[in-house]
């Protein structure tokens, strides 16, 4: 479900590299992108292509060498350590390969870690992250640690940590790379429904053709630029 | 504030019972320092009550001064009643009286037999001793040549168990019956240079003649007000100089006691604050490790609380709060463990034991200091991680 208007996040020109000297390493040589509120994008890439810089940077996790990078208007190169950390809290939900659950708290503590930074009180927290925990289909296991959950459960709850703060970006960082490919399924299942009844945005980093494939939008990153694909034609995946 | 809240303190207990074994190790070390901190500040306040008792009970201004004969072998050097009685001619004293004093077995109602301190003693020698009256009177001048006595309070319980009465009543001493004319309150101080409880004063002419080889040698008096005590030694030095040159003499002042009772808390304070000192050190830089190893270890958890909203200011006060509870875990130990130690040093130097808060208290303010100093550097080596490279791992 793609909204018109003016777009959620913008980078122009965005160069970045690694290292100094003789061996400097150049990630993203001049990357141009618009996303609009309700996109579904896939991001692809051979690895080492800068697919993580690019999300790092769309995250607000690290900062482009050069270029412009606009999140809902605002120029994020202005922002000090305290906008910047704000602003990533109230506006992108992150969702990672390897769930990166903190083992000592219990589900619904690891759901409702994005709400203590935004200073709720606990029980309002519990009632927050029990509710998200609910529509991830995990309202049974709130008071389990993620020891006690499989490798799917892990992830939902990584998902309904990214959504707790009803953020406008969901950067998703390869979410079905440590899965089998049925548990996989229900993850991008989970996604695309976030997409559809909460026009959650949704950015997915994946190197799985099966998982791009089912994208809107797919987005094919290389030698440091981004090359939009074509929709595939039937025409999207969302939903399937 | 939000980044105090209930949660991260949770939170930053659950962080380290994971780490316990080396939290304990560096526990040791705080426990140590605070537990020496706070012994040092309770002995310097029981030693400061101690010193305000004595002078209380003692009198700031009083002095009890020793004439010995210098030489033993040359024997007959003595000291006259009418040189030491016009000491208080002195411009430093005010007033002045001169004792005799030697131990005795009293025996009472016709049994009982105690050893006793008798004391030849003048009517100054109560008020000067500051030895207040339970009952009866004390005796005075009027008594000269009567036996009579005072009892000290321990000799008086003694005699009214066995006669009923204590003024009225009599006592032996050898073969010499005394009346007795009033008994003291009890003391408590053992600063005096006799036992007040255990003493049987009596005018100085009749205990010469019950303890009959002991000469005068003792005289208390009062300074004038405004004279140091080193003045009126002095001055009371010159006196016997002159009149009595084969006698050796010593004054000495509660004031001398207490400083002599700050010499003994100064080198317990120098003690104890080095033993302090090294361990809040030794404890400091083991929590130091122990956070800077928390921190290495949770390089994906504070990539992750970056990643989800947390400032670096929030991710620097959670380990922060971390440190210092685990300081703080060590004080409460060390402020406990110090009860213990300040009980054994007021046993060993035979002072009153008194529990005092303020140690307690200041030793658990130490621990969370060293907490908060100790754990900054890791803190703040957490807080400039780049949460990209935190996040990898």
């Amino acid at each position: 479900m793609t909204v018109s208007g003016p777009p959620l996040f913008e980078l122009e020109d965005v160069h970045q590299s690694y290292g100094s000297g003789p061996v400097v390493l150049n990630v993203l040589e001049g990357v141009d992108l618009q996303v609009c509120r309700g996109d579904f994008a896939a991001i692809m890439g051979p690895s080492g292509s800068g697919k993580s810089t690019l999300m790092n940077i769309i995250g607000l996790l690290d900062r482009p060498a050069r270029g412009r990078y606009l999140l809902k208007g605002v120029e994020t190169a202005s922002l000090d350590d305290g906008e910047t950390a704000a602003l990533r809290n109230e506006a992108i939900g992150f969702v990672f390969q390897s769930f990166h659950l903190l083992p000592r708290l219990t589900a619904w503590q690891n759901v409702g870690l994005p709400l203590v930074y935004r200073g709720l009180g606990r029980a309002e927290i519990r009632r927050r992250a029990t509710g998200l925990l609910e529509t991830v289909g995990l309202g049974d296991r709130a008071a389990h640690r993620p020891h006690e959950l499989s490798g799917g459960q892990r992830q939902r709850v990584a998902i309904a940590r990214a959504l707790v703060g009803e953020p406008e970006i969901l950067l998703a960082d390869e979410p079905t790379g440590a899965l089998d490919t049925d548990t996989g399924q229900e993850i991008m299942n989970l996604l695309f429904r976030m997409n559809e009844e909460q026009g959650t945005t949704a950015i997915v980093i994946t190197h799985d053709h099966g998982v791009a494939a089912q994208c809107p939008r797919r987005i094919q990153i290389r030698n440091g630029r981004l090359q939009e694909r074509d929709p595939p034609p039937n025409g999207g995946g969302a939903g399937l | 504030m939000r980044r105090f809240g209930r949660t991260s303190l949770l939170e930053a207990c659950g962080g380290l019972l994971a780490t316990r074994q080396r939290a304990v190790l560096a526990l040791i070390g705080i426990v140590v320092g605070v537990a020496s901190v706070s012994s040092m500040i309770s002995v310097g306040k029981i030693v400061k009550d101690e010193a305000a008792r004595q002078f209380q009970e003692l009198g700031t201004d009083v002095l009890a001064i020793a004439v010995r004969a210098r030489d033993k072998r040359r024997g007959r050097a003595r000291l006259e009643l009418s040189v030491a009685e016009r000491i208080d001619s002195l411009p430093g004293l005010a007033a002045a009286a001169p004792f005799t004093r030697g131990a005795a077995h009293v025996t009472i109602g016709g049994a009982s037999r105690e050893l006793a301190e008798i004391v030849g003693a003048t009517g100054e020698f109560a008020v000067l001793n500051r030895l207040p009256l339970a009952e009866g009177r004390f005796i005075s001048r009027l008594d000269r040549g009567q036996y009579f006595c005072t009892l000290g309070a321990g000799i008086a319980e003694k005699l009214r168990k066995a006669a009923g009465a204590v003024v009225g009543e009599s006592l032996r001493i050898g073969d010499t019956a005394c009346t007795v004319v009033g008994a003291l309150a009890p003391a408590t101080t053992q600063q005096r240079a006799f036992d007040a409880n255990r003493i049987v004063a009596m005018p100085i002419g009749t205990a010469a003649l019950v303890i009959p080889n002991k000469t005068l040698r003792d005289i208390v008096a009062r300074m004038s007000p405004g004279t140091g005590y080193r003045e009126a030694t002095k001055q009371i030095e010159d006196y016997f100089r002159f009149r009595a040159p084969d006698m050796r003499v010593r004054v000495r002042s509660p004031e001398q006691l207490i400083e002599q009772l700050h010499r003994q808390m100064r080198l317990y304070t120098l003690l104890l604050g080095t033993v302090g000192a090294i361990s809040l050190l030794v404890g400091g830089i083991g929590v130091m490790n122990v956070m800077l190893v928390a921190v290495a270890e949770r390089k994906g958890e504070i990539g992750l609380r970056r990643a989800v909203g947390a400032r670096r200011a929030d991710i620097q006060a959670q380990f922060l709060v971390e440190s210092t509870i685990l300081s703080l875990a060590g004080g409460a130990i060390g402020a406990g463990l110090s009860f213990a130690a300040t009980w054994g040093i007021c046993r060993f130097a035979g002072w009153a034991f008194a529990v005092s808060a303020e140690g307690a208290v200041l030793g658990t303010a130490v621990a969370a200091g060293a907490g908060v100093f100790f754990g900054f550097y890791p803190a703040w080596q957490a807080a400039r991680l780049n949460p990209v490279a935190a996040l990898r791992g």
